[in-house]
């Protein structure tokens, strides 16, 4: 959609939040329980955040959105501070020690259901994205807004709608490091980042590339360690320099004229 | 287009006269005004390649991390008089921009941004893991307490920025630049060098920004990785010449100016998480209101601040 949403980290703190409120609270919620809960909250404020506020900005230059957005997550992380403390908090589960093995590997039964449900949110979004009439409005809009507003797209609901939805999968997100990762107000910087590199090694406006590309980069950032902690960071990003310099459409995408 | 001129020049004569001010100013101050003056030349600097070119750098910081290491090195390892060490960080810093530059800026939009990004956070990795650099822990050099030294430094490199930049602006270069940014391909067919231009633009962008990181290491007397290389300069880069106005002449150092006085406003000491959400507040507001910057009203004069400009200029940018 052509936006750079700094306030995605925000927002997969604020599904963390949903997750852990719910965990200590009277239901004691179980935090995979919890993510439709969160989607739900995450979908309402990014579909407002939409509406109200970044519409207002989409068609000034690239960068506007990009600050607008950067303020907002400025503006949620300290209001979270102010309410929540910057206290680190963890949700620890009865299963949370808890693992299986897999031949040689250990696999923590955490990892494992984030993974599956990682994948499974990834192939919902993936079908909704190309077998729904939506779904086409979405595709349609991000590439020419005038033309999707001629063919009957309400582009404002459009934008709002997809800001929601990755506002749910910030929010799903948030839920599931909220099992493996501290819980604190500035927790979702580190993510940003990480967000979108992991876009545009999957080629952006991909849906399942983004899926592999958090994959490589998982992998890549693992054996980078190997050369010291240090360079982790750096072998990650000079291997993402190398795919964008060679492959800008992506590591699984086509090259389009 | 005079009205823009007459406003770079009122700047400029505001930061002359601000010259005059430090034997009259606490140190408290001094202070202030100093970071004032650092990070509007950032924003000036970053204003080259992000306002005029259209290329949104998100490596600016990796310039000043350079030049304010090179400046460390050259004075405690080399033994370098500061000013040496200063021109050594603008040609360490300029030759950085010029290699990696050449194969980056072949990138456009959001994979120019993330290169960038890439770009400043790998260098402040690989300078952590530098011996000579003091690895990740940091250098201290040679201290000097006369904080109004440092005052007109920051204050004549925030004055050249702005000057290279009037050139620039009305140069067969410049407009090269904002040829590029408007449409590439026309550029070129033009008979532009949009390769060289942009590496050009962006060399410069990077020696501006590692002569006020030059400045900041000695000013703080002690560097480290997460300091100089921290991303957050870089965003208040481009929030402060959005704000002011992108590829405007001044737009920046005005961007910065309120910025900075928002930021005292609140009480930039004060560490309460709720000054940080008025300041978001402010911001989303200002950015919503004034999508293109605060240099169309002030060019376009009294005539400008009615309520049919502030609507137009709204519905340009609504979906």
């Amino acid at each position: 959609m052509n936006v750079i949403n700094i306030a995605h980290g925000a927002f997969i703190m604020l599904g963390a939040y949903t997750s852990y409120w719910l965990f200590v609270g009277p239901m004691h919620l179980d935090p995979f329980l919890s993510i439709p809960l969160a989607m739900a909250v995450l979908f309402v404020l990014a579909y407002l955040t939409q509406r109200l506020l970044v519409n207002q900005v989409v068609r000034a230059p690239l960068l506007t959105t990009f600050l607008l957005t950067f303020a907002l997550s400025i503006f949620i992380a300290n209001l979270a501070q102010v309410f929540w403390l910057s206290d680190i908090r963890s949700v620890t589960t009865s299963y949370s020690g808890s693992s299986f093995a897999l031949g040689p590997i250990t696999v923590p039964w955490i990892k494992f259901w984030t993974l599956v449900i990682a994948a499974l949110l990834t192939l919902a979004l993936q079908t909704f994205m190309t077998r729904t009439k939506l779904g086409r409005a979405i595709r349609a809009t991000s590439m020419d807004i005038d033309a999707a507003r001629l063919a009957g797209v309400d582009v404002a609901r459009i934008y709002a709608l997809t800001f929601g939805i990755s506002g749910a999968l910030a929010g799903a997100a948030g839920s599931l490091v909220s099992v493996s990762y501290a819980i604190t107000p500035t927790m979702g910087d580190s993510f940003v980042v990480r967000a979108f590199v992991v876009a545009v090694l999957g080629g952006l406006g991909n849906v399942t590339g983004a899926l592999v590309g958090g994959l490589v980069y998982g992998v890549i950032e693992s054996f980078g360690a190997l050369l010291g902690e240090g360079y982790k960071d750096v072998v990650a990003l000079v291997v993402l320099l190398l795919v964008i310099l060679f492959r800008p459409y992506g590591l699984v995408g086509k090259a389009t004229a | 287009m005079a009205a823009r001129r007459r406003i770079t020049y009122t700047v400029l004569a505001l930061l002359a006269l601000a010259a005059l001010l430090p034997p009259h100013l606490n140190g408290y101050w001094v202070h202030v005004l100093t970071l004032f003056f650092m990070m509007a030349s950032l924003a000036q600097a970053w204003n080259l390649i992000g306002g005029y070119t259209g290329y949104a750098s998100f490596g600016n910081v990796a310039f000043f991390g350079t030049g304010a290491y090179t400046c460390a090195y050259m004075m405690t390892e080399m033994h370098w008089p500061f000013w040496g060490a200063f021109v050594t960080a603008i040609a360490a810093a300029g030759l950085f921009a010029t290699v990696l530059g050449t194969p980056i800026l072949r990138l456009r939009g959001h994979y120019f941004a993330i290169a960038t990004l890439s770009l400043a956070i790998g260098t402040q990795a690989l300078v952590q893991q530098l011996p000579p650099l003091g690895k990740g822990s940091g250098m201290t050099l040679p201290i000097n307490s006369n904080f109004h030294f440092f005052y007109w430094v920051m204050l004549v490199i925030l004055i050249a920025s702005i000057v290279v930049t009037m050139f620039i602006a009305r140069s067969r270069f410049g407009y090269a630049l904002s040829a590029i940014r408007e449409n590439e391909e026309a550029a070129a067919v033009l008979g532009i060098n949009a390769a060289v231009a942009k590496v050009a633009a962006w060399t410069v962008s990077a020696g501006i920004t590692a002569a006020a990181g030059a400045t900041f290491a000695y000013w703080s007397s002690f560097i480290d990785p997460p300091t100089v290389f921290d991303l957050n300069f870089n965003i208040l880069m481009i929030i402060m010449a959005m704000l002011g106005g992108a590829a405007s002449v001044a737009g920046p150092t005005i961007g910065s100016f309120v910025i900075s006085a928002i930021g005292e406003a609140l009480g930039a000491q004060s560490v309460s998480p709720w000054h940080a959400v008025v300041l978001g507040a402010i911001i989303v507001v200002i950015v919503i209101l004034l999508p293109r910057g605060i240099m169309p009203y002030l060019a376009g004069g009294p005539s400008a601040w009615n309520l049919q400009m502030l609507r137009r200029q709204l519905r340009a940018s609504r979906v």
